[in-house]
């Protein structure tokens, strides 16, 4: 029962997350000697509205038509903490993860969503956080490696 | 030739484009294939089915009281997004559409949906989740067969197999442009080559053309000093063949040519072939030391057989002119020079057709490349010339009132001496200053005769040869403007035409004459006799005179067959209307036969030689029994 094994840790995993969301933390940023020498720190929805917020209206490979998302800017973000890196490992709740490069991020309007057409994202929806790149206003961004980028259920960001 | 060449490179570059079109259609769908169709929709499905086990797994954990209401519904709500995901995305729209994946998810994601109040309630209870377990566990097989399908099932095999295919035909195809290529270079390969042997080569016999034949010559003479032989050779009256028998059979005699002089040469011999009808052997090592002269012989006398059955009139010969380096010349330019002067030689030696090179010959071109240069200079001159002319009285028997003259050219060069008239001509007609000299011929006339006392000009009648680039279209035109400032009216002018003038175009030479005819200016055939022709001349033209050569008149008296010609000849031309003349009279005896045989003029040392101008002056006052000048002038007013 391999499988099942598996799954039990995954679902340890997911019990963290559950517990963290129940205290309203949707993401947590990790990186060596930031956030005042803590290392990390988490954020709740409030805490990530309260930084400026950026819009992108774009088409998505998983999504039908073109919506309005809403969030911070990741580079906005990481000049928020402090943080300077090349790339930053991106990871979902469904145990998705990507490398994201901040060079991408800083030159256009890459996003953390939190809200699609003023609603506020859910995990059913991608939610908590989605990673919205302007696919419509730049097509040559729009390619696989971009699109596999676009890490949906966000709940942690890590510089390795 | 030209035109196939291009229709097959049109070919092969069509065939080029169509293939590469082709072959890029054919890749971009092996490559849409397998990224949006496989790969994308692969991970979409295996995703989908890991969520949904992992729903799966969390329930019944739930129920085994082994997980909390808070992560049941964060896998709940993992499997939600996913299955929104799969049947709302472009990206799994591939998948969604194959196998009935829609059909089948679309009801199971309305009956998920189903229990979210149940879930999400905070009454939940463990037992309240059966029905949801049975609904999970009754769809999860269907998700699996989807997956199942999509992987090995009879379209993923379909799909792998025209994937192979597809390569396959790629392997095809780079093969086809390969071979297309390779054949492409082989056609480039080939016609670079043809190209280089053109280059070097005379494209009818292919062997070296003069280009490799002065590049192969002066490499041999570079290596060391040792013994070359150059023989050059050529074809005479090679055109005759050509013009009657047609250009197919004259290649064909070079072709033959060539044929068998590969066959004579042996070993040592570098053959050649120059130009037109001029071929060349250059000999070298042991055959230029001691056989030469037998190889050359040989040669020159198999190809004089070969050429006698070829020709069926015989007209064609070969003439042979041959030097050696280092007796001869000291670099690859004499070396050709000289042996190109021995054929010059050949081609008049009618005998042998065949000398080697000496020194006589150099000076001879030498000599006439100094006189072509001091011609053009004497020519530019009129009064101090080197060149003057000289008068040969011809007496008119039956007019004592007139009195004729021949001009002959003379050239008392400063070094040289007097130059031979006939080398004059020569050397004016082989430089292109034939119509310059006639032009001079006529401007000294009438300089000379400007001196004269005119009521003495008015008696003389004047002839004058023409050169052969003088007899063309313009001749009247000329001739009457290069009298205009002179004091002879066109009445008194003769023309003097040589038979080995080549009038080769009878109609235009009939033109010409009406035209000086009509201009009131005389023709007078010269050397009649001489020439091959000469009956064909009186028969096509009409001549004011006839003057019988020379070689007729002297020794009349001592060769009884001598005065028939003259008789005869004079006869025929009185019946033809024409007036004879007899050249080189030199003693009363050959007066007395040639005015017994009623000839009308008479020219020839017993009156007088060629007479410069005064001394002509003198004789003319004499004969027409005028006194100087001003006497004549008062006499004659």
């Amino acid at each position: 029962m391999g499988l099942f094994r598996v799954v039990l840790a995954l679902l340890c995993l997911a019990g963290l997350s559950a517990a963290s969301a129940a205290d309203g933390v949707i993401l947590t940023v990790t990186a060596k000697g930031c956030c005042s020498g803590a290392g990390s720190q988490t954020f709740t929805l409030a805490q990530l509205d309260a930084l400026p917020q950026t819009t992108v209206v774009t088409t998505t490979p998983w999504t039908e038509g073109k919506h309005s998302y809403q969030g911070v800017r990741l580079s906005e973000l990481l000049k928020h903490l402090g943080i300077q890196a090349s790339q930053l490992k991106a990871h979902a709740l469904n145990d998705y993860w990507a490398v994201v490069p901040t060079a991408e991020a800083s030159q256009y309007p890459v996003i953390l969503a939190t809200r699609q057409d003023g609603k506020v994202l859910t995990r059913r929806n991608k939610g908590p956080i989605f990673i919205v790149y302007p696919l419509s206003d730049y097509p040559s961004l729009d390619q696989e490696k971009t699109h596999s980028e676009m890490v949906w259920q966000l709940d942690a960001l890590r510089v390795e | 030739m030209v035109r196939t060449k291009f229709l097959l490179l049109a070919l092969i570059m069509c065939t080029f484009l169509g293939v590469t079109i082709w072959s890029t259609w054919n890749y971009d769908r092996a490559y849409n294939q397998v990224t949006r169709h496989t790969h994308f929709s692969a991970w979409a499905l295996a995703q989908l089915e890991l969520e949904l086990h992992q729903f799966e797994g969390a329930v019944d954990y739930y129920r085994a009281g082994r997980l909390s209401q808070d992560e049941l519904n964060v896998a709940y709500d993992l499997a939600w997004n996913r299955l929104d995901v799969f049947l709302t995305g472009s990206e799994a729209k591939h998948i969604r559409e194959r196998f009935n994946a829609e059909s089948i998810l679309r009801p199971f994601f309305v009956r998920l949906q189903s229990y979210e109040a149940l879930l999400t309630s905070p009454h939940l209870q463990p037992s309240d989740l059966e029905s949801l377990d049975q609904d999970l566990h009754q769809a999860m097989p269907d998700i699996r067969n989807l997956m199942v399908l999509n992987f090995t099932g009879p379209t993923a095999m379909r799909e792998n197999a025209e994937l192979a295919r597809s390569r396959t035909q790629n392997y095809v195809v780079l093969g086809v442009l390969l071979l297309v290529g390779l054949v492409m270079l082989v056609l480039l390969f080939l016609e670079a080559r043809g190209q280089q042997f053109l280059a070097w080569n005379n494209p009818l016999t292919r062997l070296p053309n003069r280009a490799a034949f002065l590049l192969h010559l002066r490499q041999l003479l570079r290596v060391d000093q040792q013994q070359v032989v150059l023989c050059l050779f050529d074809l005479n009256r090679f055109k005759e063949v050509n013009d009657s028998l047609g250009h197919a059979a004259g290649d064909q005699l070079l072709l033959t040519v060539a044929d068998k002089l590969r066959k004579s040469a042996g070993d040592g011999v570098y053959l050649a072939h120059i130009s037109g009808d001029e071929f060349a052997m250059v000999l070298s090592g042991s055959v230029a030391d001691s056989s030469w002269f037998g190889l050359t012989k040989r040669v020159r006398s198999r190809l004089g057989s070969l050429l006698y059955k070829a020709d069926p009139a015989h007209r064609v010969s070969v003439s042979m002119g041959i030097s050696q380096f280092p007796q001869h010349a000291r670099s690859a330019d004499e070396l050709l020079l000289f042996a190109d002067l021995a054929l010059t030689a050949a081609r008049h030696d009618e005998v042998h057709h065949y000398q080697l090179f000496n020194r006589q010959m150099f000076s001879h071109y030498q000599r006439k490349r100094q006189l072509a240069g001091e011609l053009r200079d004497q020519l530019s001159r009129i009064a101090d010339s080197q060149l003057y002319l000289c008068y040969q009285p011809v007496v008119k028997r039956h007019d004592q009132q007139r009195l004729g003259a021949e001009l002959l050219i003379r050239w008392n060069h400063a070094e040289l001496g007097f130059i031979n008239p006939l080398d004059i001509v020569e050397v004016a007609e082989e430089n292109g200053l034939g119509e310059r000299l006639g032009e001079w011929v006529f401007q000294r006339m009438n300089l000379d005769l400007d001196g004269l006392p005119q009521p003495l000009v008015l008696r003389l009648d004047l002839a004058i040869n023409l050169s052969a680039s003088l007899f063309n279209k313009q001749l009247t035109e000329h001739a009457l403007s290069w009298l205009l400032d002179g004091p002879i009216l066109p009445g008194q002018l003769v023309l003097e035409l040589t038979e080995t003038i080549a009038l080769d175009d009878f109609i235009m030479s009939q033109r010409i004459f009406a035209e000086l005819r009509a201009a009131g200016i005389r023709i007078a055939l010269d050397d009649f006799g001489t020439g091959w022709s000469s009956f064909a001349y009186l028969k096509e033209l009409n001549f004011d005179k006839l003057k019988i050569d020379k070689s007729f008149i002297q020794k009349m008296d001592e060769d009884p067959r001598l005065p028939v010609f003259v008789e005869t000849i004079t006869a025929l031309a009185h019946k033809l209307g024409v007036s004879v003349v007899a050249e080189g009279v030199e003693t009363q005896v050959e007066l007395d036969m040639v005015t017994a045989m009623q000839v009308d003029e008479i020219q020839g040392y017993f009156y007088a030689r060629p007479l410069p101008i005064d001394k002509f002056h003198t004789f003319a006052a004499n004969y027409l029994q005028l006194e100087g000048g001003e006497t004549a002038a008062s006499k004659a007013s």
